[in-house]
């Protein structure tokens, strides 16, 4: 089994987990689909599989974790700086 | 199909445990001496260290005692203390179990209390050892689940790895229980679509605001910057890490401590008090929401840790799954399971899944978790207060 940089939670989710650092420029493969890497991406944190235009909801364990703030490319980081929470407002400070 | 004991009550256990009881704090070392020998036969200690009345811990005492792993208690009591111990005797006469109390203050003190209860708990053990076992269907396991000492790894390894292994016991006939409502806040919704009943999905997001409510009060409740450098980017997103644990299948009721699920099928524990904060964090540690998990019947706890928690229980076994590579690199000797290899790439989560599901049933059917081997019993019982379930929250 090939060393995996990015796991999918769901077959449903838009975004993928970084399980190893990647740096930008990487291509990874995750369902038979290659995707360049726009940044550097750390453990932990997330990578668009689909191009998620502002207002998108974002999906991961199959379920909306939040929602597109901007226009991401497949590829981009997915963070705090281009989604937000679909939750109360309060909870996310 | 799995081995069991046999209780009186139609209750089958996957331990045959002799529990040592103490109901206040000043009769724990009598407890903890008369213990100590039999520390590895199979005889736990559990208690109440306070010595005001309180009607949580009374029902907590009462539900441990006539648990299913449980197969005899002796009762240690000081004799001035107000947990109502002679109804927990009572109990668990009624329930076929043999019990028996020793009231130091009446028993010419602590070292008579010592000999006698080592004489009734050898006693115990020749019975207890000579009890066959029979039959268990997997109709009759109960599986709890708990996540501690969490980090980025927890959320994507070890929790979606319990979750499968939800499933799949579910789909075999099993029950199943989770937990910690303080940290499903932001999928309270998601978590209601999964209610077999309207009642009960309103109930499972008043449940959350509950804890929303009463961990606000404590002044917390909000997303740290220590989660978003992991990775996290909403709070939904975090909650979802937690709840992942509580699989896919439908939620068939809401419990709380000391209720057993009604049927089989998937259950919430509701494990945050009722009323104003009165005696403080819901649960002050793991061990409390553990001891929880198992006065409700869970037979065994799947524990989720990144960090790495080495804890055990009294009463019930707990599987340790192990989310983070490194931390297992560590803690080998403390961890059953590694899902921290999904990330190394050496397995999958399906995979890690199947593994776990064996360790559970291997640990059903008498085989040891590493916290059991190692002797690990915490037990932790604090003041706490709860009102009656409201309607809806139970099925049919």
């Amino acid at each position: 089994m090939p060393n995996k940089k990015v796991i999918l939670l769901n077959p449903n989710d838009n975004v993928g987990i970084v399980i190893s650092n990647l740096i930008e420029g990487e291509i990874i493969t995750i369902n038979d689909i290659s995707i360049w890497a726009s940044s550097n991406i750390p453990f932990g944190h997330k990578i668009a599989l689909e191009d998620l235009p502002i207002g998108n909801i974002v999906k991961k364990y199959g379920v909306a974790i939040g929602k597109t703030t901007t226009d991401i490319k497949s590829g981009d980081h997915v963070h705090v700086h281009n989604i937000e929470s679909v939750y109360m407002k309060q909870f996310t400070k | 199909m799995l081995k069991g004991y046999l209780r009186k009550d139609g209750k089958k256990g996957i331990r045959n445990y002799t529990l040592v009881a103490y109901t206040v704090e000043c009769a724990h070392h009598v407890a903890r001496e008369i213990q100590y020998g039999f520390r590895d036969k199979g005889v736990h200690v559990i208690g109440f260290h306070g010595c005001a009345p309180n009607d949580y811990a009374n029902e907590m005492m009462q539900a441990l005692c006539t648990h299913p792993n449980t197969g005899a208690v002796l009762i240690v009591s000081l004799g001035c203390e107000n947990l109502n111990k002679e109804a927990l005797e009572k109990h668990i006469i009624a329930s076929g179990r043999p019990a028996k109390t020793i009231t130091i203050q009446e028993s010419k003190g602590s070292r008579t209390s010592i000999d006698l209860g080592k004489q009734w708990i050898e006693q115990q053990l020749k019975i207890l050892n000579k009890q066959p076992l029979v039959d268990m269907a997997m109709e009759e396991l109960v599986v709890g689940t708990i996540c501690g000492g969490s980090d980025a790894t927890s959320g994507i390894t070890a929790n979606p790895v319990i979750g499968r292994v939800f499933d799949s016991v579910l789909s075999q006939g099993a029950t199943a229980i989770f937990e910690e409502t303080g940290e499903l806040i932001g999928c309270e919704h998601i978590m209601a679509e999964r209610a077999t009943s309207p009642q009960l999905a309103k109930q499972l997001v008043k449940t959350v605001d509950k804890a929303k409510k009463y961990y606000l009060k404590m002044g917390f409740g909000s997303f740290s910057d220590g989660n978003a450098k992991g990775g996290l980017s909403t709070i939904e997103e975090k909650s979802m890490g937690a709840y992942s644990k509580s699989g896919n299948s439908k939620i068939s009721g809401i419990i709380k401590p000391t209720i057993q699920p009604t049927t089989n099928g998937l259950y919430l524990l509701d494990v945050v008090p009722d009323g104003e904060p009165m005696f403080g964090w819901p649960n002050a540690n793991d061990n409390a929401e553990i001891a929880e998990l198992i006065a409700c019947g869970s037979h065994v706890v799947l524990f989720s840790t990144g960090r790495g928690s080495v804890v055990g229980s009294a009463v019930a076994p707990v599987i340790k799954v192990c989310a983070n590579p490194e931390t297992y690199n560590n803690l080998a000797e403390d961890m059953d399971v590694n899902a921290g290899k999904i990330l190394n790439g050496e397995a999958t989560l399906d995979e890690v899944a199947k593994e776990l599901e064996d360790c559970v049933i291997n640990v059903a059917n008498g085989g040891l978790s590493k916290s059991e081997v190692l002797l690990h019993q915490e037990f932790q019982l604090a003041y706490k207060k709860f009102n009656q379930l409201e309607p809806g929250c139970l099925p049919g």
